[in-house]
């Protein structure tokens, strides 16, 4: 192999791959990071055996060939480099990668290529393809209800529903709900639904950024790997192998009192009381009588505050005093766009339902905190 | 024990020919049990059989009796760097597995396979885990995904809770005879015949012990080491064995070898008492247990050997290894 390309690119390339090396790992492979000529360009992957990632940089091929070398040390290098253009050559029956770079020269040890796992290549057959934005919108808004606990492991990931022309995906942790859905540009042939663990979902979103073309998705034959294929990147996610709970279930369908509200200020007046709130369990009291909205927070050892909103108060039941997690709050409502949020309650014991207005491709769904009343 | 050259030759497991049959079988008709429990003394080729079946089970190959060796799949799982193989062993030094790394375990097994049909996790020392560690296996034991193949190690199911062993097939290991370990010395580790009969004699029918010793020598001097040190103790006067117990408590990883060394020189007292000198393992020491029978009489010496099988069922438990070698040291009759 022998090959060079700029610098910038190469840092960058190694950037987004960079992520998916995991920092203890008993496989020596995996510290490595894969280049390989592929069709005239470079290609860098790294994997965690969960997730892995490929990016291909523009280079000037000589001669083909592949071979692994020590991520860290690779990366840290390149970083170090000026801004040159760089020359790789692979000793191939040492595996010695050499690397020049103006005044510079290295030689990384390598591990040969076939070593490292897999990564499959997309499909073209089963591909679909949804508009960036919609993916980044739906991921922000449904990655950070998914579980971090490892004893549940089907939690820590979001479900992904394909059906007809619509993506819908889910998380819950057992205390909260988020559900969004997304168009796709084709419509799928056959419905199916996967488990995609909700750590690779945020490199996905990570590695999107501000890119604007579409993004094609695909699973493998079996169902057991998807594929994001974003502009020169390619991630590779490993699925959750288990059934996810049926979610849809516990979306209430009625509601007894309905509180209309501006989320800046309602984001805004979570936020204040989360300063109390963290001494007290995370509990928040929302006090609701007809118009308004008390948002309070009490803590026996530092004191306490609230926040009174207009808002605008509809149903049966126009009085209700109703407590959360004051972080389930503040991470719901900072996910949203839309200025206008709904709050669908029934008692103090009932899950809470929480919508944009004007937006009805999302709900959240999160279960109230006991009250302790004298 | 007739040896079945079919099996010998399949597989490169020394003994254990039924156990390996069976798995053989379980490999070519891809019936192998989701959980299987390999049970043995330490060193008897727990760990040698159970990759082996896990090298049958990734192996990519066609041949008729995997693994082949050579496909990328055997490659990568003899360099340690299989995507769909994980290994989990107790901590060195004699501590536990921890229920962090049956978390491991099951977020491993969680995540569908890379690049082979299945995945396998091979959890050593089983009888080592925690309470919580083995509880926390339980459910996926009871329910793997389709491609999950657990393997656990323990030295006797019977320190293992009981509803582990109920989820698993178990495959029980016997030591050796101590021919087999003699032949399969001199033919498949070139050791000459003297040698490979002492080896196999001392080894007590563990492979793996007589294969350590081949290949590394300081492996036979902790041995003579720890004979040295246990007719060393007999001689000494109470100061200096609290002394002793201090010394060996400080590094107390080899602990459960020099114990089970202790062990094998009083059965051979308690063999010469009987008149059963010619089975003797430490035969090279004949004359000096010879003495120590000649003092000693067989109540102690059975006392002795209890004491000491006390001490390493203790020391599975996790005792204070301190106590234990002081109580141990003053059970030792003086000479």
């Amino acid at each position: 192999m022998k090959l060079s390309c700029l610098q910038e690119n190469l840092a960058r390339g190694l950037g987004i791959v960079g992520r998916a090396v995991p920092s203890r790992t008993t496989m020596p492979i995996l510290s490595n990071v894969l280049l390989a000529t592929d069709r005239g360009q470079l290609k860098l992957a790294t994997t965690n055996l969960e997730l892995s990632v490929v990016h291909w940089v523009g280079a000037r091929v000589e001669t083909d060939g592949a071979v692994t070398v020590p991520a860290r040390n690779f990366i840290d290098l390149v970083n170090s480099l000026p801004p040159d253009q760089v020359d790789l050559t692979l000793d191939e029956p040492s595996l010695a990668l050499a690397l020049a770079c103006g005044s510079v020269k290295a030689n990384f040890r390598g591990i040969a290529a076939d070593e490292f796992p897999v990564v499959p290549a997309p499909e073209e057959s089963n591909g679909f393809a949804v508009e960036a934005g919609d993916l980044r919108l739906g991921l922000g808004q449904v990655i950070f209800a998914a579980s971090t606990d490892e004893s549940h492991p089907v939690l820590t990931g979001v479900l992904a529903e394909f059906a007809e022309d619509t993506l819908t995906l889910a998380a819950a942790d057992g205390f909260r709900l988020s559900m969004r859905r997304i168009p796709l540009i084709h419509p799928v042939p056959q419905p199916f639904s996967v488990i995609i663990p909700a750590r690779a979902l945020s490199e996905v979103l990570r590695i999107i950024g501000s890119q604007e073309e579409p993004v094609s998705i695909s699973t493998t034959h079996q169902h057991n790997q998807i594929l994001f294929q974003l502009k020169d990147t390619v991630l590779n996610s490993q699925l959750i192998d288990a059934n996810f709970p049926d979610v849809r279930r516990i979306i209430p369908v009625s509601s007894t009192t309905r509180v209309v509200l501006g989320r800046e200020e309602i984001l805004q007046a979570c936020k204040r009381a989360a300063i109390f709130a963290r001494d007290a369990a995370n509990i928040v009291t929302l006090s609701i009588t007809p118009g308004e909205i008390v948002v309070s927070a009490d803590s026996s050892e530092s004191g306490q505050g609230s926040t009174r909103l207009a808002a605008n108060v509809e149903g049966e039941a126009l009085e209700l005093e109703i407590a959360f997690n004051v972080r389930f709050l503040t991470d719901v409502f900072s996910a949203l766009a839309m200025p206008q949020v709904s709050l669908e309650l029934n008692a103090p014991t009932n899950p809470g339902l929480i919508k944009a207005i004007g937006d009805d491709a999302f709900v959240h769904v999160v279960m109230p905190m006991h009250l302790g009343r004298r | 024990m007739s040896s079945n050259p079919e099996t010998l030759s399949g597989w490169p497991i020394v003994g254990h020919e039924w156990a390996v049959r069976q798995l053989q079988l379980a490999v070519t008709h891809d019936e192998v049990p989701h959980a299987l429990l390999f049970t043995g003394p330490e060193s008897v080729g727990k760990f040698t059989l159970a990759r082996t079946v896990a090298a049958a089970l990734l192996c990519k190959s066609d041949a008729e009796l995997p693994p082949c060796g050579g496909c990328l799949s055997c490659r990568k799982l003899n360099s340690g760097n299989h995507p769909d193989f994980l290994f989990i062993e107790a901590d060195a030094k004699g501590g536990a597995l921890k229920i962090d790394q049956i978390r491991d375990v099951e977020r491993f097994l969680s995540l569908t396979p890379n690049e082979s049909r299945c995945k396998v996790a091979l959890i050593a020392d089983f009888e080592r885990a925690t309470i919580g560690a083995a509880n926390a296996l339980l459910k996926t034991l009871e329910e793997p995904p389709g491609y999950a193949h657990l393997m656990l190690l323990a030295q006797d199911a019977e320190l293992l809770l009981p509803t582990i062993v109920s989820r698993s097939r178990q495959i029980g290991l016997r030591p050796l005879g101590r021919q087999q370990v003699e032949e399969a010395l001199i033919a498949r580790w070139a050791v000459a015949p003297e040698q490979a009969e002492r080896l196999a004699r001392i080894s007590g029918g563990r492979i793996g012990w007589a294969v350590r010793a081949v290949t590394d020598p300081a492996y036979q001097e902790q041995m003579e080491q720890a004979l040295t040190a246990m007719l060393a103790v007999l001689a000494q006067d109470l100061p200096t064995r609290f002394e002793t117990a201090q010394e060996m408590g400080r590094d107390d990883a080899h602990l459960p070898e020099t114990l089970e060394y202790w062990l094998t020189g009083w059965r051979d007292v308690l063999l010469i008492q009987t008149d059963n000198a010619v089975k003797m393992t430490y035969r090279e020491h004949a004359n000096v247990l010879e003495k120590i029978a000649a003092q000693v009489d067989v109540a102690r010496t059975l006392a002795m050997i209890q004491a000491l099988e006390k001490a390493q069922q203790a020391l599975q438990r996790n005792v204070n290894t301190q106590l234990l070698l002081e109580n141990l040291l003053l059970d030792f009759p003086g000479l």
